[in-house]
């Protein structure tokens, strides 16, 4: 099932959208040729960046945000995690916020972190210094191969025109920020909102790694960002539990 | 009919059960009176608060002829130069009735006087219930809320805005107010814990935890500063859902409940304001509309609860019904029967003749439900109706005439235990008549089930069950998390909204269910959904207790076509899917359905 990485002991549903492209249910993109693992919105520090506003959301539940990622990568062995934007939810001094930045970049040992700036991640440079973590530089987007990836909150269609235009043969622009998901029904009784990957001529819109993360309807398309606007998407990939199943848009 | 009325009086107010209804009929009304139309106002609390406000200071001068509302003008407004009061399909209640009759004549010397306009034959008989109880004065029962803890947590803050409080003085204030007189030291306690930050291990496991009020053994005091002005600017206990406003190039016409919008396209024309407009785009929280003057409107369905039929109505058409059925079954010739109606609903010829029909039609195809026994109507779905399973859902109509709010509760337990059954989730939908159960086909059922379907036995643990992930339930966890201050209100100005599509409270309450589902306010949201007038669980058990002393007088029929008494039932498809299945068997179902459905 899994080309080019029958050695790796994958746990949970894999789909390969193209060649070097692989989707794993468990919300990230796996980019074998890159040996890269991508993550989009983590908003980490979600409810602590809530409770900084004065909102008194639950800090009962374990964020385990990190530990699932930390999990997945010591799965794959990447050479390199990309984080695609919105790594954290609101920059806030709170310490609760700042040792989380630190696991995660403690814990995810040697491997390379890429951190691309979404637009929740103003002020994240200066948080991950606070926190101790030296040297990091955002990035606005990360070139892999022929990919192009970026977290894709631009709300200008020229300017996402020109990025697209840059993208080379069978590269693909891979982003996050929509946050999609899809309604499921079975006709009769039930219908259940389940994250997906959605994906058209090129374009990948990851699904959000956050468990705080509603998600949008994809079916409405309503999409915040000028690259999921203009794109006409042909499939989702939705998330039912550890499957990944697609569905014609 | 209401376009004479409005004619022949100074001033009427007409009152609808819906906001929506507000609107068609404003429409109707300006397009049936022309020469009115710009005297004709409608009223509803979807609208910009500045038209509200006009239309009221108009209404007062006289200036207007006629205003048609929803609840909005229900309560608390004076208005002299109303002399009457058009109820447009019935107010489901006797109180509400009455008071809506009151907004009319509203001086010592003037009488009041209401006029109960029906709908169709189920409400006209309802109608004329209404009226006879009001004449007899049995009033609606007055349900008052038990302890709410989200109140007491925005009060608690207040108090502790003023200066700082002991425990014991508190809890003694807080109990001397009736809906908390029974308020346990417990409940007391873990709202000032909630209020803290949190329960004593996550204080001491944090750092910070950004708590209202500062807490120790003894007392506790608001927070200074930021804490008391946010506090300030988010008091309030009416719940604001996610409003969409709603924009006619720069000009406000009012606001849509998010939950609408979703489920409009582009280019769809929809009424707001008593005016058609067609949408064109949305923004965030922003919806922008051209005008449509003349277009057909799809007639809008705000997601505002509907009013639930008393059960004190209830009970008197139930008796109705049984007194009509005596009589058709002891072959009493139809113009007898029509008088009779007339004199026992005091209602006119035309009227008596309509329920006559319809209660005949009834009594041919079917038969009449009576009070001591429990009809249940089963209707195959007709082949037309796909569905990606393929089959076709059966429905069961039950007459179970006991209200709204005792017929929710029993039809989610119904629901529940038919999921336990069966597997899968059963769609619902709660009536004012009775319930409807929609079930797939691996899910149809004996009525030799039913007595174990319908058993007294276990009925609260049940109904607790269905309610976990119910939509009533979030309904009113959005509520407390309002209240209780969780998150703010939409209505914080210098704040940008939160970006309501990506993130909802929805999530929060899922979190609460898995890890604490015994905070304070997913508490508050469960006891809302028990006592909230929406859902009456001891109403609902008492009702199958009685069922099972008679020794279960069920009735069961399979009819061809929906019959008379049913069809507003199957007209109303509320369809709120009950979820009750386990999700991860959900989910392993629908993935073979799909799979199966897309592999063909």
């Amino acid at each position: 099932m899994v080309e080019g990485a029958e050695y790796l002991k994958i746990s949970a549903n894999i789909h390969r959208l193209a060649p070097g492209l692989q989707l794993d249910a468990r919300h990230v993109l796996w980019l074998p040729e890159e040996r890269a693992l991508v993550v989009a919105d983590l908003h980490l520090g979600y409810v602590w960046a809530h409770r900084h506003a004065g909102q008194l959301l639950p800090i009962s539940a374990p964020d385990d945000t990190v530990e699932r990622l930390v999990a997945i990568a010591a799965e794959y062995c990447p050479e390199q995690v990309v984080l695609l934007g919105d790594i954290v939810h609101r920059a806030v001094p709170v310490p609760a916020i700042r040792e989380e930045m630190r696991g995660l970049s403690e814990r995810l040992g040697a491997v390379a972190i890429r951190w691309v700036a979404g637009n929740h991640d103003r002020d994240l440079e200066g948080l991950l210094r606070e926190s101790g973590v030296a040297g990091v530089r955002l990035e606005q987007e990360a070139v892999l191969g022929p990919h192009l990836l970026t977290h894709g909150a631009e709300e200008d269609s020229a300017a996402a025109g020109r990025c697209l235009a840059r993208l080379g043969d069978g590269g693909w622009l891979i982003m996050g920020h929509e946050h999609p998901a899809i309604h499921l029904h079975d006709g009769v009784t039930t219908s259940v909102k389940c994250p997906c990957f959605l994906a058209g001529s090129r374009i990948l819109v990851l699904p959000a790694f956050s468990r705080w993360a509603a998600g949008a309807n994809v079916r409405s398309l309503r999409f915040l960002s000028a690259f999921a606007r203009d794109a006409v998407f042909s499939h989702a990939y939705a998330i039912l539990g550890e499957r990944i199943l697609a569905v014609g848009l | 009919m209401v376009e004479r009325l409005v004619w022949d009086h100074q001033t009427t107010l007409v009152f609808t059960n819906t906001r929506s209804g507000a609107e068609a009929s404003t429409y109707w009304l300006r397009e049936a009176c022309p020469d009115l139309a710009r005297v004709i106002e409608c009223h509803h609390a979807s609208l910009d608060r500045d038209l509200q406000q006009d239309v009221e200071d108009r209404l007062k001068r006289g200036e207007l002829r006629a205003v048609v509302c929803s609840t909005s003008l229900e309560l608390g407004i004076d208005i002299g130069s109303v002399d009457l009061v058009v109820m447009l399909a019935t107010p489901k209640g006797v109180s509400r009735a009455l008071q809506r009759t009151g907004r009319s004549g509203h001086n010592i010397r003037t009488i009041s006087r209401g006029v109960l306009m029906a709908t169709n034959v189920n409400d006209l008989v309802e109608a004329c219930a209404t009226v006879l109880l009001a004449r007899s004065r049995h009033l609606d029962f007055v349900r008052i809320p038990e302890a709410p803890l989200d109140i007491l947590a925005q009060h608690l803050v207040s108090m502790g805005c003023e200066r700082y409080w002991t425990r014991e003085e508190a809890f003694a204030l807080v109990r001397s107010a009736y809906p908390y007189r029974d308020l346990s030291r417990a409940d007391f306690d873990d709202t000032l814990d909630y209020l803290a930050g949190g329960g004593d291990s996550l204080r001491q496991q944090y750092e910070e935890v950004f708590g209202k009020i500062d807490l120790d053994d003894d007392g506790f005091q608001t927070r200074a500063g930021r804490v008391q002005r946010e506090f300030l600017q988010n008091i309030g206990v009416i719940p604001e859902t996610g409003v969409i406003q709603v924009r006619l190039k720069n000009r406000l016409l009012g606001s849509v409940e998010e939950s609408f919008m979703r489920l409009i396209n582009p280019g769809d024309v929809f009424v707001i304001s008593g005016r058609p407009v067609r949408l064109e785009r949305t923004g965030q929280m922003e919806a922008f509309v051209t005008r449509a003057d003349g277009a057909i409107p799809t007639i809008p369905r705000w997601n505002a609860h509907k009013m639930p039929l008393s059960a004190g109505v209830a009970g008197e058409i139930s008796r109705f019904r049984g007194e009509v059925r005596q009589r058709l079954e002891s072959g009493e010739a139809e113009e007898p029967l029509r008088k009779w109606i007339a004199r026992r609903l005091d209602c006119g010829a035309a009227n008596a003749g309509v329920v006559c029909a319809m209660f005949s039609a009834q009594h041919r195809l079917s038969e009449i439900p009576m009070e001591d026994t429990l009809l249940i109507e089963e209707l195959l779905e007709a082949p037309d109706a796909p569905t990606v399973a393929g089959d076709r859902p059966k429905h069961y109509f039950f007459h179970s005439l006991i209200g709204r709010a005792c017929n929710d509760a029993l039809s989610r337990v119904v629901a529940r235990r038919l999921s336990a059954l069966r597997g899968g989730n059963a769609i619902s939908t709660p009536h004012d008549y009775g319930f409807v159960l929609t079930v797939s086909e691996h899910q149809f059922f004996d009525v030799a089930e039913l007595r174990e379907i319908l058993s007294p036995e276990g009925f609260q643990d049940d109904f607790t069950a269905a309610l976990e992930r119910s939509e009533m339930l979030k309904y009113h966890f959005r509520n407390a998390a309002q209240t209780g201050l969780m998150v703010y209100r939409n209505h914080n100005s210098e704040r940008k909204p939160l970006r309501k599509l990506q993130w909802s409270t929805e999530v929060i309450f899922n979190v609460l269910q898995k890890y604490e589902p015994d905070h304070v306010l997913l508490r508050t949201a469960r006891q809302d959904c028990a006592q909230g007038g929406f859902l009456d669980a001891p109403g609902a058990r008492a009702y199958v207790e009685r069922l099972a002393r008679l020794g279960w007088p069920l009735r069961h029929r399979q009819v061809a076509h929906v019959p008379p008494l049913s069809f507003a039932m199957y007209a109303t498809r509320i369809k709120e899917a009950l979820d009750v299945e386990d999700p991860a068997e959900t989910m392993e179902r629908l993935f073979h359905l799909w799979w199966r459905e897309l592999s063909i």
